[in-house]
């Protein structure tokens, strides 16, 4: 058990597992420590259980099962990476270690709600987001609502779907395409979606 | 000219719609189309292809395999087209479609991966498609666009912010300035006439954070906090942004935020909105009443809304 605070050297880095994103973009074997990352992390900045340079500590000492808690804190900006003197990237071994805790099925259950959203959003329709994901208008404030309340009346008259996020939708041929394709590398299938 | 700026191809686009845009800003992707229409440029608006999945890849319930997947797709519709350059209306599909070219080239099993699963659905790998954004465009075009205006934006006073997709994560392609202290944004805005303000948290993130957009906003709100604390105290006439999920925030925050740090108020426009405007654009065709923030009046003290509905 290291604390927070102690800073080591490592007899033996942890071992590599098998995604590009920690394996290579990551490039936690490489961190020194230095804690620009969390210097510059917006998120570092609101709570303070999360900090860049411990993810990668963590990591260093292979125990990544200790940040399960932690992966959504990140807001996946990069600042990170940008400014890290190793040209590592935390946010993307963030990414790695979500579809892990997903695959795992230890994501908070509001994640999971997203991400069936979201794979419906993008198996009907070919988009990631479209205007019915946006239903939380009325939390910005009565005028704002009072402004945008028909703006899906307003996006008709711009010459876009109501429902769909385009001008045009994409084509069935094409959707015929995307399904087969998520059916292929999205574990657990689309067709359910 | 900057070596990143150097490499914008002069024409033959392939444009790359947005989700997020055109669900929450249709009017943008109007704007993008005016400008490119009006100093000739030729592109592809092609129905085909996917969106890059990045909103929900950087959501973390994306798998990797399957953005992998559909943009190899999407590289494979863009070779196959006439107008080969891959432009993009918003900063994730860039940074993601950049990240995406680079697993596929420099790890084989997820090159295997791809290759076989679109042979399934009858295409051929070909990521030699390059990847821009909309605004690298704009930036090497300027000269192209500004000889169009009919207005100009002399006197008003302009913050710009530029995506951390843009900006943070392939952070040497910057077209102008660097990751640090992006400029393609001050730079356009300039050219229509505006003045550029600092303030000191330029380089913060407008705190968008994707899965947060949709659980837990309050994460957003308390970046944006910080981020319009800033911004007050430069007292802009407009923000300038080049991503969808950063207009997002900065306009529909601005009305509760505004209760807890005092009145904002600042109108927000995307880079094209405003280049659609100064080439003559009517507000109501580009979408400018679906904003949050009112944009009329600085159209108004413009004279950009005489004779307008």
């Amino acid at each position: 058990m290291v604390a927070d605070t102690m800073r080591v050297a490592l007899e033996r880095p942890a071992k590599a597992v098998n995604d590009v994103r920690l394996d290579r973009l990551c490039g936690f074997e490489k961190c020194m420590q230095c804690g620009r990352c969390t210097a510059s992390c917006p998120a570092a900045f609101i709570y303070d259980d999360y900090r860049p340079r411990d993810v990668m500590r963590k990591l260093q000492l292979g125990q990544k099962d200790t940040l399960t808690h932690l992966l959504w804190r990140c807001g996946q900006c990069y600042s990170c990476a940008a400014r890290c003197p190793r040209n590592n990237s935390v946010a993307s071994g963030i990414l790695a270690l979500r579809e892990s805790a997903i695959a795992a099925g230890l994501a908070p259950e509001k994640i999971m709600d997203a991400a069936a959203i979201i794979r419906k959003n993008l198996y009907n329709h070919g988009e990631t987001f479209l205007p019915s994901t946006f239903d939380f208008l009325e939390e910005f404030g009565p005028r704002t609502t009072g402004r945008c309340k028909d703006n899906g009346k307003k996006r008709v008259r711009l010459g876009f779907n109501r429902h769909d996020a385009r001008a045009q939708p994409v084509p069935e041929d094409a959707m015929d395409e995307i399904r087969a394709l998520m059916d292929m590398s999205w574990p657990g299938g689309g067709r359910d979606a | 000219m900057l070596n990143a700026l150097r490499s914008v191809p002069a024409d033959h686009y392939y444009l790359f719609k947005s989700c997020l845009t055109c669900s929450l800003y249709p009017g943008i992707e109007k704007s993008i189309r005016f400008v490119l229409d009006r100093i000739g440029a030729s592109y592809t608006d092609d129905p085909r292809h996917s969106s890059c999945t990045g909103f929900g890849y950087h959501a973390g319930v994306v798998p990797l395999k399957a953005n992998l997947a559909l943009n190899a797709r999407n590289f494979s519709l863009a070779a196959d087209s006439t107008d080969k350059h891959i432009v993009c209306t918003c900063p994730t599909s860039y940074g993601n479609l950049k990240e995406c070219k680079d697993i596929i080239s420099s790890d084989e099993s997820q090159r295997k991966f791809v290759s076989a699963a679109l042979k399934k659905v009858g295409r051929t790998l070909d990521i030699t498609p390059s990847i821009h954004h909309v605004s690298d465009i704009f930036l090497a075009r300027i000269d192209d666009i500004r000889a169009k205006a009919t207005h100009d934006f002399s006197g008003v006073r302009a913050v710009t912010h530029h995506g951390c997709h843009y900006s943070k994560i392939f952070y040497r392609d910057v077209a102008s300035g660097s990751f640090e202290r992006p400029t393609v944004l001050d730079d356009i805005a300039k050219a229509f006439g505006c003045e550029v303000l600092d303030y000191s948290e330029r380089s913060l993130c407008c705190g968008m954070g994707f899965h947060y957009t949709m659980v837990d906003r309050e994460y957003p709100r308390s970046v944006l906090r910080r981020k319009f604390a800033s911004i007050k105290k430069a007292a802009p006439d407009v923000i300038i942004t080049q991503c969808p999920g950063c207009i997002f925030n900065l306009d529909y925050y601005q009305e509760t935020l505004s209760e807890e740090i005092g009145p904002l108020d600042i109108p927000v426009l995307y880079f094209s909105e405003m280049a659609a405007l100064a080439l003559g654009a009517d507000p109501y065709e580009i979408g400018l009443d679906m904003h949050a923030v009112p944009v009329e009046p600085l159209l108004e003290r413009l004279g950009i809304m005489e004779g307008r509905r």
